[in-house]
């Protein structure tokens, strides 16, 4: 039997992190300062971190020691380094969401509302993370900052917009990181590094205080190496929220209770049709085995998911493009060039199109729940290949070569169209390129996907170890 | 610009970003046309469904 990793070691886990520092066994600050050098040897290599908050983080698991030594409660995450997506205000830092443009603009006078209550819970803030400019990507392939690289294969994606939240724990920097998700953007990275992501129910958790960009469909939600980890941190970040209109009444059902439940009983059905095409030999191999573990016979159809994804595509162009329009016309030539002209063209939709596809969405949501009736989870890829190498503009899908980067989202979009709940699972396969699987729950059922998910690790089905290469650190 | 490119859209885009005081810079002329003719293939697939009286726009709000 291996013997646990030390706390302060780059394969410790969020859990074991905040025992040792609850029970005094290791400090906060020995946690703290070693993720913090491991944050400094590794960012040159894979580029994950946009701003590193050292001050900050010392200060804060300084504060977590005194708390243990003076016998209050540190909190459920004590001692726990962590960093978010760069489009989460960080105090004292100007909210840069991947651009060039954002760097104009004052600090954040306050935390992310997600931010602070993971701080609440005794966890440290290291920094904020690289994602595509303003999250309209699926690579991270950044103009202005570079590329995230992928840990598993730094020569490789790390998939996106969340790709340096994804890359950050791959490579064991830290634990736990925040991302966000609007078609994709935290399940392709979990996918492609190799790591648990949940993109919980539309408005479960607060987006309060971070930079948006699809007002209907931002989800926000963690990365973690291990089922338990993402929902301790899940369960600290639940509650309603008034600065988020979609959260204002988000109701608490706490999950981290219930993992241990099992999967047994749960009626789990495969996704058909749109999702088992351009589909690699890799996606449907991680699909099947999850499914043989989960004892998944049945498929079920989600009718119209062709349409869901074009539908959820022209809402993304014309509401994000709406939200730039100022700086689109003073100072296009100053986005990312990936961005730029899908913002123009989103700025000249026709309204018949963006209203059609909000309708559709109506009809969508209704047929697709009630799939729910008769299945608890449905299975379905997360990304159609593994990481590709950066810099590639075409990959051959179906036996059609089709643009790399928008083909990433093929089978998410459909999903967080309608705001379901999804863990993405990474999928146990030693000696390859990481790849996941999408674990899809009615709305406000991220309890099941959950325990699904746990079942997949207790079975080894599912593993999110640190990559190679970063592990001893 | 591309022979698919419908005869219509760069004049459509034309006048609807004159309308809207979007100025597209001539670099970037052809990467607009590229989405927009991207994204009126994907409305052709929501634009032919039918939908009926009852097909609310999904969200709703409340005041």
């Amino acid at each position: 039997m291996t013997a646990a990793p030390h706390p302060a070691s780059a394969t410790a886990t969020a859990t074991a992190i905040a025992a040792a520092v609850r029970a005094g066994s290791v400090s906060a600050v020995e946690v703290a300062r070693a993720a913090l050098y491991r944050i400094q040897a590794a960012n040159d290599a894979i580029n994950a971190y946009t701003t590193v908050t050292a001050a900050r983080a010392l200060a804060a698991a300084a504060a977590v020691d005194r708390a243990v030594a003076e016998g209050r409660d540190p909190g459920p995450l004590a001692g726990v380094p962590f960093a978010v997506k760069d489009l989460f205000d960080v105090k004292g830092v100007p909210t840069l969401a991947g651009s060039k443009i954002n760097r104009e603009r004052p600090p954040a006078t306050a935390d992310a509302t997600l931010v602070e209550r993971l701080e609440a819970a005794g966890a440290v803030l290291t920094g904020a993370l690289l994602m595509d400019e303003y999250a309209y990507g699926f690579t991270t392939e950044n103009a202005h900052y570079g590329p995230a690289r992928n840990p598993h294969d730094t020569s490789r994606i790390c998939g996106g917009s969340s790709g340096g939240s994804a890359a950050a724990v791959a490579a064991g920097l830290v634990p736990l990181t925040l991302g966000s998700d609007t078609n994709g953007s935290i399940r392709v990275p979990s996918s492609l590094c190799g790591l648990f992501g949940l993109k919980p129910t539309y408005g479960r958790l607060s987006r309060g205080g971070t930079y948006p960009f699809v007002g209907s469909l931002d989800h926000v939600g963690p990365f973690a190496r291990s089922v338990a980890d993402l929902a301790a941190a899940y369960d600290a970040m639940q509650g309603p929220d008034p600065r988020d209109p979609a959260a204002a009444g988000a109701a608490v059902a706490l999950v981290a209770g219930s993992l241990g439940q099992g999967a047994h009983g749960l009626r789990v059905a495969v996704a058909d049709g749109w999702f088992r095409t351009a589909v690699s030999g890799d996606a449907a191999e991680a699909v099947g085995m999850v499914a043989d573990a989960l004892g998944a016979t049945r498929t079920v159809t989600l009718p119209e998911a062709e349409r869901a994804r074009a539908a959820a595509f022209l809402i993304t162009m014309a509401e994000g493009a709406n939200l730039h329009l100022p700086d689109l016309k003073r100072r296009a030539g100053d986005f990312d060039h990936a961005t730029r002209d899908r913002f123009l063209a989103g700025a000249l939709l026709p309204a018949a199109w963006v209203q059609q596809a909000q309708r559709f969405r109506r009809w969508y949501r209704d047929r697709v729940i009630d799939l729910f009736g008769a299945v608890d989870l449905i299975l379905a890829p997360a990304t159609p290949v593994t990481a590709i190498p950066i810099g590639t503009e075409f990959i051959e899908l179906d036996g059609v070569r089709v643009p790399a980067r928008p083909n990433m989202g093929l089978h998410t979009q459909p999903i967080s169209f309608i705001g379901l709940p999804v863990l993405t699972v990474p999928v146990h396969r030693p000696g390859r390129l990481p790849i996941g699987v999408q674990v899809i729950a009615a709305p406000l059922r991220e309890d099941l996907a959950l325990r699904a998910g746990a079942a997949l690790e207790a079975a080894g089905v599912a593993a999110a170890p640190v990559a190679k290469g970063f592990a001893d650190a | 610009m591309t022979d698919d490119t419908p005869p219509g859209m760069a004049a459509y885009m034309d006048s609807a970003a004159a309308l809207i005081g979007l100025p597209v810079a001539a670099a970037h002329r052809a990467g607009v046309l590229t989405n927009l003719e991207r994204a009126a293939a994907l409305a052709a697939l929501v634009m032919e469904f039918p939908l009926g009286e009852q097909d609310d726009a999904a969200p709703v709000y409340t005041p």
